[in-house]
């Protein structure tokens, strides 16, 4: 083990669906700030989709990757057509250059079939027990991250700061082994620069004392960002304490530092139309195909908590969701980005 | 998992590159907000200006922390307002002044000059009042724009006599049932009293789409213990973070909520004190007319605005006091019948409250269950959950009011908050939306000349006329006075649309189709019409009359084609052709735009002074800056209006046009319109007007005493100390609290102050003659009327995801966060059976109309329904049909109704709206 | 393998399809896909175990010198389906020509930190760039000084012709060749090589 080791910290988000409604603020955000340069027009870093659904890039889960029993999966490097976007539209045509026959604002060229959010809330299930939910996905930073052990070129590291997973982009050939062993298929490749690119976990900001774009302009205030091993901090708390807050796949054993608060749903109908107060629309295995058999111990947890809320008593896990003040959501990273001169 | 766990090393700190430090540097930064229609809006953010462009935006998060104990309102913002940066440089900008080439609607332009614009238009308004008069240049009313273009497009507008459509006709945000109940449609608390709520139902709105900056109250009242309930045929967007979602068959919400009403009635749960106090149900009514026992039946002098309840403790009929909703020792009944002697003889009357009761009969939940598909004891359930905690209907922008019965529908909604006490206290009340609280802005109207002399004044006189008011009749209060003082002017010119329309929209066929009305409309809809005018309900407001056809349109802030319903086409067919000029002042290129003679490049956000739209929402006066200049050859709206008003009159005087008369005999000269318009060249800065506003704002005590644009520019925004004077800020009727969220009507709850309506109560009882005939005179379930034709869909709708109204909705941005094109949801089983996939393109069609539009299935939406949600532009959809071309746009007869106590208008308030919801359309593969 | 005086000038024989090269016959070099055991990516080893991608089995080496005395090389290899730009899982092909700098650098580690490789790397979507590269050991490569190098290549007929010039350079004493085909998602250490190196020897 190196000397460094003992010095190494990890920053983790924690993101709670039951406040994320879909929005994709985060995603606008991040992409404002760092995917406006050539070869990203199809990039978002940060992405929202409806689940269940196909996700982005489209069936991202069928793609491989990560490890199974600590062996790397092999795995496939979603492309542009897999991500969809990158749409150039005909305003021109449609609104300056003349036209009698009103043709629509469309994408130019040939129509899309597939894009970032593609199948946003449509959804499962059968009506009236129809449910959907939205899950925001961007860079796990994982502690095995599968792209650093999967980059032949050693382009790819994970910080020993703030187990950021960085790119050296003056090293990177574009291979996309990264993108292929990347489970969760968050990488990127720039068609013009001929590189692969993921996202930077803000590190600009960070760096600051700023939080990242995603997690400070999310109007939801579902996104804590801190780091993993501070015990007065929500992440800690919401991770280690509660055990409310899980990786998104842990069967891909790449250990990510995004943990979920898994949804709750409204109580679904019975064959007679009463309510099956019990229930939830969302079916338990559907939940632990995604965050793993801790998902029903976490919903269990959030329900006991939110029936003490409605009954009058305190909560200190509810207490810790509703954070009271937006600034508890990223406690380390409260700085105002316009306290900062630059030189 | 694996037994054994690889870490990736981490032995080295490496950074990003350089490139990416730089990405995120700026040289300036600049307060920002989106002074636009998104009401409520008001978001705080920063934007960032790099090399003299604005390169991004972000929230300030700059807010306090109001109440203890309740989350924060940061960071407040959306998606829309992270991407707005990208407007700013879209291809959808115009960027000159633009004169047609070709037919209306080709899309071919020829840039000119301002000049030569400004001389076309002129020359256009002058032309029309020597040919019609005034009343012939209609304004629209859009205000996605702020209030440079507000006030520049009323003075406008109102020194030269033309007509302003009035924009809660046009967008139809105007909750009728509010309005006939409480007198104002307006009462809004603060998002953050959110938090208080118990029970929170979201009935007739998808605050997952349209209060994203709001959402997290929501949720954190939930985490707080709130049971969060959605109410809506289909499982939306809104219902993946209730507790419960309550599948309501479209249109039949009211027997849902009549049902509940009987269950809290009959179950013993109500709350008596607050329904004698707070509404009209103790009031007695004589059972045979299903009139309200008036004074003037008792006795020859009596007043027709004086009622009556039945002393318990006396046994007698006694006046109802009009100055207080408190009874004093009097022990109101609240059931009958009682006997009264009247001038013509004992008359049997009976409370409010025991004809409604009897009304109630008819929704035993296992009765309504049956209308509205909701099981008899999830009605029960939800019912005795109402009746005992904090309950709140987010009736989020006004979408009860999109549907034919909207108005029966929000009268039932507000008799079961009323039987269960649910406002005036935090965490409680149904919500529409209002505004109006900048009292420098309204008193800029008024103002010659700069300073705070004339502004004190003003002030005083109004102060002083209100004493003399309040002295003259002890039973009013300054809600009543400021209220009933509204309804008797016409502010910014602004007439209820309905005349324009029936008169010279093509609207008269549809209205005058029996079959797309309630069955309960007895006689022809034409006669209702013409009654309304000949009884004189709408005097002063009928405008324009049959002899003014229109003759020049000016759109400034809005959209028209996009947005009426009844359609683009209808307009294009009837109205367009009576037009000599059409002049569009936008950004961008809009439906409007597209289909005008003249368009006229504006100022976007961060090119202009703004301040959001004032609202208790949010209870911030927010500020956006000008971070940069426009690009091209935009100007603001301000500017715009001037240089028209400018060239009127030097045109008029070059033409020697003679000053002319309105119908209502104002005279105005045009040869003084800029000299008007400019207060003598008052008014010519930006900075100057809105430092101003700012000014005469704090005179009013709202925001700080030393408020100034200058201070402004440091902090952002002001949080209300007073909502002010206007009326709709005192129909608030709660004095804001610096450390306490803002609930509304707590000086009715807690003071006993009187309703500005004809009993002086919340009224469920409308016993005009036209209610009583269709028995509407009490809330009642009916079934959505077959506006459309015979068709086996019904349409839904509700503010989109993806851009605020058509503003924003060519972002590429974005549109790659949807499908890039509009669509419409169907329900799984139904795509099945009409063999349609996915992403098809369908027909949506009537009687009326139609439009192409992609599909989107979902089990998620209501068998039989079809979703299509509202802010694509019509140039999105093929042929630029949009879903107003399959909407008829009717409005509901009743609503003409006039002559009765608070049934008059107001700009904004009383008046017919057109609906579109429940629209039946016929749907097939295109 | 021999340099052969051409005769020629640069410039004809960089078409590779020029008549400069009619009538020159160089030699035939097996190829064989890089063994994944030894690759620097712990993922490429195992997830590549079995199954790596597969390209050319053989590639034609014509070396010349040209009348302006620059030392030119023709690779040609036979692809039934050109790879031109990275698509969808698809990337383009290339080739690339490897020299010891000095001494006995290893071949299939791609030199050693003490005895280093150069390479000229071609890939069709680099604009008839020739990518200069020196590595020091799988995964090293980095972009080296390739001030006088070019490539011109050419499909046709089934085949690639890629012609690498370098100005002015002397002929190295040794080379290696690899080819990978990108369609099939060779790509890094992906790829089929020359199994030994190949001396050149300088017919000067």
């Amino acid at each position: 083990m190196s000397a460094s080791t003992t010095g190494t910290r990890q920053i983790a988000m924690v993101l709670d669906l039951n406040k994320c409604i879909g929005c994709q603020t985060c995603a606008v955000a991040c992409k404002s700030l760092w995917c406006k340069d050539e070869g990203t027009d199809y990039q978002w870093w940060c992405t929202v989709n409806t689940m269940p659904g196909r996700g982005t890039p489209k069936d991202y889960e069928e793609m491989g990757g990560g490890y199974k029993d600590s062996i790397p999966v092999r795995g496939i490097a979603p492309s542009r057509e897999d991500f969809g976007g990158g749409w150039k539209f005909n305003h021109s045509e449609v609104f300056f250059d003349g036209n009698p026959e009103h043709k629509p604002l469309r994408v130019a060229g040939e129509q899309p079939q597939w894009g970032p959010n593609w199948d946003e809330d449509q959804g499962a299930g059968e009506y009236p027990n129809s449910y959907f939910y939205y899950m925001p996905r961007l860079c796990n930073f994982c502690t095995h991250a599968a792209c650093v052990d999967a980059c032949p070129r050693g382009a790819m590291a994970k910080r020993s700061s703030d187990g950021i997973v960085v790119r050296d982009e003056d090293r990177c050939r574009g291979y996309q082994f990264c993108a292929e062993a990347c489970p969760y298929k968050k990488i990127y490749f720039n068609y013009e620069l001929k590189i692969s690119q993921h996202c930077i976990g803000c590190i600009p900001r960070l760096e600051q004392g700023v939080a990242p774009a995603c997690a400070r302009q999310c109007p939801g205030r579902l996104v804590f960002v801190g780091y993993l091993d501070d015990e007065d901090g929500p992440i800690h708390k919401l991770v280690n304490e509660w055990k409310v807050a899980l990786p998104l796949h842990p069967e891909y054993e790449t250990l990510p530092n995004v943990y979920y608060i898994p949804p709750l749903a409204p109580a679904p109908f019975n064959e007679d139309g009463s309510v099956n107060e019990a229930g939830s629309r969302i079916p338990p295995e559907h939940l632990e195909s995604q965050f793993g058999p801790g998902v029903h111990d976490a919903i269990d947890t959030l329900k006991t908590e939110v029936e003490k809320a409605r009954s009058g008593e305190a909560s200190g896990l509810m207490d810790l969701l509703i954070a009271y003040n937006w600034q508890d959501l990223f406690p380390d990273f409260t700085r105002d980005p316009i306290d900062i001169t630059w030189d | 998992m694996a037994a054994d766990v690889t870490k990736t090393e981490t032995t080295s700190n490496p950074g990003v590159s350089k490139r990416y430090h730089d990405m995120w540097k700026w040289d300036e930064v600049y307060w920002a907000s989106h002074c636009i229609d998104c009401y409520p809006g008001n978001c705080p953010l920063r934007v960032y200006v790099k090399d003299g462009q604005v390169v991004r935006e972000e929230p300030a998060g700059a807010f306090k922390t109001v109440q203890e104990g309740v989350p924060d309102m940061n960071p407040m913002g959306c998606q829309k307002g992270a991407g707005w940066t990208r407007l700013l440089s879209a291809d959808e900008r115009v960027l000159h002044p633009l004169r047609r080439v070709g037919e209306r609607g080709d899309g071919k332009w020829e840039e000119i000059s301002w000049d030569e614009a400004t001389t076309e238009v002129a020359d256009s308004i002058l032309d029309a009042i020597e040919e019609v008069g005034p009343e012939s240049i209609v304004a629209p009313s859009g205000c996605n724009i702020g209030p440079l273009a507000l006030v520049g497009r009323g003075k406008f507008m109102g020194n030269l006599g033309g007509i302003t459509l009035d924009l809660n006709a046009e967008m139809n945000d105007f909750s009728a049932g509010l309005y006939m109940t409480w007198g104002t449609f307006d009462p809004v608390s603060s998002i953050d009293d959110w938090f208080h709520s118990e029970i929170f139902l979201i009935w007739f709105g998808n605050p997952v789409y349209n209060r994203i900056p709001h959402y997290h109250f929501i949720s954190e009242a939930r985490y707080h213990g709130c049971e969060v309930i959605n109410i809506a045929p289909d499982v939306g967007p809104s219902a993946s973070h209730a507790d419960y979602h309550m599948p309501v068959r479209p249109g039949s919400d009211a027997a849902f909520a009549l049902s509940m009403c009987k269950v809290v009635i009959d179950e013993g749960l109500i709350d008596e004190k607050f329904a004698t106090e707070q509404t009209d149900l103790a009031l007695l009514v004589n059972t045979k007319t299903n009139k309200y026992l008036r004074e003037s039946d008792v006795t020859e002098e009596g007043s027709s605005r004086q009622f009556y309840a039945w002393d318990a403790r006396s046994g007698q009929a006694v006046l109802a006091p009009r100055g207080t909703l408190f009874w004093g020792d009097v022990e109101p009944a609240l059931e009958g019948p009682f006997t009264v002697d009247t001038k013509d003889g004992p008359v049997e009357v009976t409370t409010v409250f025991s004809l409604m009761r009897e009304r109630l009969e008819d929704y035993e939940p296992e009765k309504a269950a049956e209308i509205c598909g909701i099981d008899a004891d999830a009605i029960r359930s939800l019912a005795r959950k109402i009746a005992t905690k904090r309950t709140n209907i987010l009736g989020s922008l006004n979408n009860a009011s999109k549907h034919y019965h909207g108005d029966l529908i929000e009268r039932s909604q507000i008799l079961l908050l009323a039987l269960t006490g649910n406002w005036g206290k935090h965490g409680t009340g149904m919500r529409s939306w209002g505004s109006g609280f900048l009292d420098g802005m309204l008193a800029f109207f008024l103002k010659s000349k700069r300073g705070p002399e004339l502004t004190g004044n003003m002030l005083d006189m109004a102060e002083a006329m209100m004493q003399m008011t309040l002295q003259n009749d002890p039973t009013l209060t300054r809600k009543i006075v400021s209220v009933e003082q509204s309804r008797n002017s016409e502010p910014m010119g602004f007439v209820p649309p309905v005349f324009f329309w029936y008169r010279f929209a093509g609207y008269k066929e549809a209205w005058d189709n029996a079959d797309w009305h309630d069955p309960s409309m007895k006689r022809p809809f034409e006669e209702y019409f013409n009654e309304a005018v000949e009884k004189g309900w709408w005097r002063g407001a009928d405008v324009p009359h049959e002899d003014s056809p229109p003759r020049v349109l000016i759109e400034c802030g809005g959209n028209v084609l996009r947005r009426t319903r009844g359609g683009s086409k209808r307009l294009l067919e009837h109205l367009w052709p009576q037009l000599k000029k059409i002049v569009t002042i936008d950004v961008r290129m809009s439906a409007t735009a597209l289909h005008s003679d003249i368009v006229l490049p504006a100022a976007q956000q961060y090119e202009k002074l703004g301040f959001g739209i004032p609202s208790s929402h949010v209870m911030n006066l927010t500020f956006c800056d000008k971070a940069v200049d426009p690009p091209g050859e935009a100007l603001q709206e301000w500017e715009i209006f001037r240089r028209i008003a400018e060239k009127v009159e030097e045109r008029a005087k070059e033409r020697g046009v003679e000053p002319y008369k309105d119908s209502r005999n104002r005279t105005y000269d045009p040869k003084t319109l800029h000299e008007t318009f400019t207060s003598s060249g008052e008014w010519l800065d930006q900075e100057v007007i809105f430092d101003e506003m700012l000014r005469d704002t704090a005179m009013v005590g709202t925001i700080p005493e030393n408020a100034s644009l200058e201070d402004l520019r440091e902090k952002g925004f002001y949080r209300w100390q007073g909502l002010g004077l206007s009326a709709r800020a005192v129909a608030q009727a709660t004095d804001p609290q610096p450390d306490e969220t803002f609930v509304p009507f707590r000086k009715h709850v807690e003071e006993g102050e009187p309703y500005p309506t004809l009993c002086r109560r919340s009224q469920f009882l409308i016993d005009h003659d036209w209610f009583i005939e269709a028995d509407e005179h009490l809330p009642i379930h009916k079934e959505p009327p077959g506006i459309g034709g015979d068709y086996p869909f019904q349409v839904s709708s509700g503010h989109n995801r993806w851009s605020i109204h058509s503003l924003n909705t060519a972002n590429d941005l974005m549109l790659e966060t949807h499908r890039g094109e509009p669509h419409v949801v169907v329900n799984d089983h139904d795509a099945e059976k009409l063999g349609i996939e996915d992403h098809d393109l369908v027909r949506v069609f009537n009687d009326a109309g139609e439009f192409k539009v992609r599909v989107k299935i979902s089990s998620g939406a209501c068998p039989g329904q079809v979703v299509m949600y509202n802010g694509f532009d019509n140039y999105q959809f093929p042929d630029w049909a949009g879903p107003n071309d399959a909407e008829p746009g009717m409005i509901k007869w009743l609503h003409l109704a006039g002559g009765y106590g608070h049934f008059k208008y107001w700009a904004t308030e009383w008046q017919p709206c057109p609906v579109m919801r429940n629209t039946r359309v016929g749907i097939e593969k295109a | 393998m021999k340099v052969i005086d051409s005769g020629e000038s640069s410039e004809s024989l960089e078409d590779p399809k020029g008549q400069a090269w009619q009538g020159l016959s160089g030699e035939t070099l097996a190829l064989e896909p890089a063994p994944v055991d030894g690759q620097p990516s712990r993922y490429v080893a195992a997830a590549y175990q079995s199954g790596a991608p597969t390209g050319a089995s053989e590639v034609d080496v014509i070396a010349v010198r040209s009348s302006g005395g620059d030392f030119m090389l023709r690779l040609s290899w036979p692809d039934g389906d050109p790879d031109i730009a990275y698509g969808e899982r698809k990337f383009p092909d290339a080739a690339a020509v490897m020299f010891p700098a000095s001494g006995d650098a290893p071949l299939q580690e791609m030199g050693s930190p003490d005895q280093p490789v150069n390479l000229w790397y071609w890939r069709p979507d680099l604009d008839g760039e020739c990518q200069a590269l020196t590595a020091t050991g799988l995964g090293s490569v980095e972009r080296a000084d390739g001030g006088g190098l070019s490539a011109k290549s050419a499909y046709d007929d089934g085949k690639w012709m890629v012609v690498f010039r370098n100005q002015g350079g002397d002929v190295p004493g040794k080379a290696a060749v690899a080819v990978w085909e990108g369609g099939a998602g060779q790509r890094g250490g992906l790829k089929s090589v020359t199994g030994s190196w190949q001396n050149l020897e300088d017919a000067q």
